[in-house]
């Protein structure tokens, strides 16, 4: 039963990982946190929802969509919620991605309806019974599309050139801009990349756990906050590994001790990870931002 | 006479105000905490307990239940005092919905069906009574020493312990009064839904003061009783709209602060206030 | 004949006595006014829309045929949010401004449960169409529920479940987060199970807003009961299902009138086939008169099938009618205060009231009474168990 259990540890945990990438990245350009996240990553599953259902259950496509109409949601939120509150107090993003949050769950209540939708079942599913596991192929695809998606986003950021320019406005975006960086543009490429990560997300949450509602972005965003707290603020390769150890640690704390408590102990790990060691498990990559 | 819907706003109303007012003390001191929601819970439980299940006057039972927050508040307040910043906002989220899932669990209050049996204390003139008091009582701090220190934290913590700030005392003091007020606000809501369930004090909970202060301003203590007022009206004038109200809400929200960032009411507003007062005049005349 | 006029008159009079009688009692004023507290917006959305829809249903079929006591009936609507506060704020507001009569809603429990001791004061009642917490309609003498708790609903639902699929241990899975599917949980289960002689191996609690049970059903796999029993709302089951058979088990499940939408059916599909889930009404009842308002549902709401705060708020818009008629109502001005109690104490007597959700009875606690629905799902689709 612990193998069986580490599977499920892992597939929630690649999800959340891919939430929690979107966060971070956007906290090391801007210093921020992105509290619409959340529902950037229902709003593609629901795209994923429309997309499935109209072409007959073409995942490839409905994650493609997604992906793209999320990247583009993520742009109008940082030239809307972000941008012009550049020079302001740094607090008050926060509560224009609070509002746009709002915004985006009761349009998505008004279009949608506020019941919870399923994917359709024309997507085949094959179950492989590998010695005490049972795993499914919509779960090995999962996996395998968070992975090459993080696997991506890595390539992004250490080999190209857009990737370069990202983490060195991370790094300080001042000294980005003297050397020549265009410091809006780069952001504008984050707030894209971490939106359609949140909405490939979207789709195989939808996928997985057949619970597309408007607010599934809640407890979601919550969950990426945990994340990228426990990777380390900044790091994506610390969002990757903090997703798995909450996913796996989740599922473990259910198996055994029970769901109430659950959260409590998560919560504390993070205030206990707040004082000890607040750099996050695998340290900052960035200097620290206060 | 006001109408009874009226009165029941503006009861809400008061709550929020204080509730708003309990974030300040902290923020003011450059302490963010998204945890008021949870020393609300706790204030509301334990009043509701002396007043429920011992039957203990309400005045006791309210300052005993902000007193009991405000203990708590000193716990977290103390570790807080090494975690600044996005750091100390989540570590007080977290503690937040600690405090959310302990009285989820906790059976004698009723776990997740919640808690009743406590009687309606809280009318429109004791919350107005109450929030006038911690008002002024922001206000008082503001002028203060204490007030002056928190500031000097506020723009540069550093700083003001090289100039002799007792930083440790005054960030400990900061947060603790805060968590006093809201537990104030959560004896006060018990006393007037006269149920309570501990989904009511999770995270959008602890939001609700943040959005009050962001929206309203940050730079004065005017700002979260403006923003308390203003969004907490607002969904009520909005009403007409339907369901289009909540989405409305949100828009106004994030248009207000694109309009004007740091807030609904800044030092500039308040020195233009000012001098409309006919005080002002004949002071700077002379 | 010496007396033919007097003969004349006094059976001209009794004749127009007798008439009179037998039409429903003619209503005062220019409009019947009632409330409706419904959580339109909000997570509890899906509940207070369909309610609202239904109720806008009603309305206008009881318009049609000539309104309530020979007046239109107008249902003041208004949205709580699902939050509890505004709950009281509005409640308020209908009953003392804008006097209405009696409150339809609210649906949710921890909405009911703050606003019932405020009656007694406010002296109007409500009647909620959602709300399953066992004990809170004890709260005042004004607060009524037109639903079946949810011991009322799993009785003859354990019954049924054990019979079909000879049940002998069972293990539960409920939400340690919700009121109801604790209370489920936590006691009315367990008390049913035991009763029907029924083991059960373990409880497992989530939490509402998750999305992954894998680690509860790898437990229950371990486990092997014959029989799973959930106190859960729709949304969750469907996962829980569909996460069982993705693991490999086969067992039947057993649940109750939250999980009874739908939308369940729609989610669940073949995973679900042969769940038993014990319910308040039943929307594809082929009832004609269920029938002709499932098609207004649908036509209304863009293809949604109603949940049963849908189906209930429809049937509660109808008793207030019938009640308002037969319980002599004036609807002046100067006997709002007589009317409401009126229509307090017609309600304490509705019995068999034929309406879609079935026989409708209010019970001596303010609760409905009356025969659960048992449902299971078959082809994708909620069916009706007879018993």
């Amino acid at each position: 039963m612990l193998l069986q259990q580490l599977v499920n540890g892992v597939m929630l945990g690649a999800v959340y990982a891919l939430i929690a990438i979107g966060y971070t990245l956007v906290f090391g350009v801007l210093g921020m946190l992105h509290l619409a996240h959340g529902e950037v990553f229902m709003i593609g599953a629901f795209v994923g929802l429309m997309v499935a259902t109209a072409y007959a259950g073409n995942v490839m496509l409905a994650l493609a969509a997604a992906m793209v109409v999320t990247g583009l949601l993520g742009v109008l939120i940082e030239r809307v919620a972000f941008r012009p509150l550049r020079g302001a107090h740094h607090l008050a993003p926060l509560a224009t991605t609070i509002g746009a949050g709002i915004a985006l769950q009761e349009t998505a209540r008004w279009y949608f309806g506020p019941e919870q939708k399923g994917f359709p079942s024309t997507i085949a599913v094959t179950l492989w019974e590998l010695g005490p596991l049972r795993v499914s192929s919509v779960q090995v695809f999962i996996l395998a599309a968070a992975l090459v998606l993080m696997a991506a986003v890595s390539v992004f950021l250490t080999r190209t050139r857009a990737g370069r320019a990202v983490r060195a406005t991370a790094e300080d975006p001042t000294v980005a801009g003297l050397l020549g960086v265009n410091v809006s543009a780069v952001i504008v490429l984050v707030f894209f990349v971490a939106s359609a990560l949140a909405g490939a997300a979207g789709v195989l949450v939808g996928l997985a756990y057949n619970s597309v509602h408007p607010f599934i972005g809640v407890q979601m965003g919550i969950k990426g906050l945990v994340v990228m707290l426990l990777g380390g603020l900044g790091n994506v390769p610390g969002a990757m590994v903090g997703g798995l150890v909450l996913g796996i640690l989740e599922v473990l704390g259910v198996a055994y001790f029970a769901s109430s408590y659950r959260d409590a102990f998560a919560f504390g790990a993070v205030m206990l990870m707040m004082l000890l060691r607040p750099e996050g498990l695998l340290g900052l990559r960035l200097p620290r931002r206060d | 006479m006001i109408g009874p819907y009226l009165e029941d706003v503006l009861i809400q109303l008061g709550i929020n105000l204080i509730l708003a007012l309990s974030l300040y003390f902290p923020l003011s001191a450059g302490q963010l905490s998204l945890g008021q929601g949870g020393f609300m819970a706790i204030g509301a439980y334990v009043a509701s307990w002396l007043t429920a299940a011992l039957g203990w006057p309400w005045p006791i039972a309210f300052a005993l239940a902000a007193a009991a927050a405000g203990v708590v508040g000193a716990l977290v307040g103390l570790p807080a005092l090494r975690v600044r910043g996005i750091y100390l906002v989540l570590m007080t989220m977290a503690f937040g919905e600690i405090v959310r899932v302990f009285f989820l669990n906790f059976a004698p209050m009723g776990a997740a069906q919640g808690f009743r049996g406590m009687p309606f204390v809280t009318s429109l003139p004791l919350v107005a009574a109450l929030a006038v008091v911690v008002a002024v009582l922001a206000a008082r701090t503001a002028a203060s020493r204490m007030g002056r220190a928190f500031a000097a934290i506020n723009r540069d913590e550093l700083a003001a312990e090289v100039s002799g700030v007792d930083v440790t005392r005054a960030k400990l003091v900061s947060f603790t009064v805060g968590a006093v007020v809201a537990g104030l606000a959560g004896a006060l809501w018990a006393h007037y839904v006269q149920f309570i369930e501990p989904e009511e004090f999770g995270f959008a909970r602890s939001v609700m003061p943040f959005t009050f202060v962001v929206v309203g301003g940050i730079e004065t203590f005017w700002g979260a009783i403006a923003g308390a007022a203003v969004l907490t009206l607002l969904p009520e004038w909005l009403r007409f709209l339907k369901e289009w109200r909540l989405a409305l809400y949100g828009l106004a929200m994030l248009a207000v602060m694109i309009v004007r960032p740091q807030g609904l009411i800044d030092h500039r507003l308040l020195e233009a206030m000012r001098r409309w007062l006919p005080g002002h005049a004949k002071e700077v005349a002379r | 004949m010496r007396y033919r006029g007097l003969t004349v008159f006094v059976v001209a009079t009794l004749v127009t006595g007798a008439l009179a009688g037998s039409a429903p009692a003619k209503v005062g004023g220019k409009a019947v006014k009632l409330g409706a507290i419904y959580s339109i917006t909000g997570k509890g959305a899906e509940w207070g829309e369909h309610s609202k829809v239904a109720t806008e249903i009603a309305v206008e079929e009881i318009n049609k045929a000539g309104g309530i006591g020979g007046v239109p009936v107008e249902v003041l609507i208004q949205d709580t949010g699902t939050e509890v506060a505004p709950a009281i704020s509005l409640a308020r507001k209908l009953i003392l401004e804008d006097k209405v009569l009696a409150i339809l809603g609210p649906c949710f429990s921890s909405e009911f449960e703050a606003l019932a001791p405020l009656l007694d004061r406010l002296k109007t009642m409500i009647v909620s169409q959602c709300s399953a917490k066992p004990g809170i309609s004890a709260l005042s003498q004004w607060a009524f529920r037109n639903t079946l708790t949810s011991d009322k609903q799993l009785a003859p639902a354990v019954e049924i479940w054990q019979k079909r699929n000879g049940v002998k241990t069972a293990a539960i899975i409920y939400d340690s987060a919700d009121a109801v599917s604790a209370a489920e949980g936590k006691a009315v289960l367990p008390a049913l199970l035991k009763k029907a002689g029924i083991e059960v191996k373990e409880s497992l609690t989530y939490q509402t807003k998750d999305i992954d049970f894998s680690a509860q059903i790898t437990k229950v796999k371990a486990l092997n009961p014959d029989g799973i029993a959930l106190g859960a709302c729709y949304q969750q089951a469907a996962n829980i299902v569909r996460e069982a058979r993705k693991q490999g088990l086969k067992q039947p499940f057993l649940a109750s009138a939250c999980v009874g939408s739908p939308e369940f059916a729609k989610l669940v599909g073949k995973d679900g086939e042969g769940s038993i889930i014990g319910s308040a009404g039943w929307p594809d009842d082929p009832k004609p008169k269920t029938a002709a308002f499932l098609k207004k549902f649908m036509e209304r709401s863009g293809g949604k099938k109603p949940n049963y705060g849908g189906m209930r708020s429809y049937d509660n818009v109808h008793v207030m009618k019938m009640v308002i008629e037969t319980g002599g109502v004036t609807n002046e001005a100067k006997d709002l205060d007589v009317d409401r109690d009126r229509i307090r104490l017609g309600w304490t007597k509705v019995k068999d009231f034929d309406g879609i959700t079935g026989l409708t009875t209010i019970n001596a606690e303010r609760d409905g009474g009356g025969k659960a629905t048992v449902l299971t799902v078959k082809d994708g689709q909620l069916v009706k168990v007879d018993y």
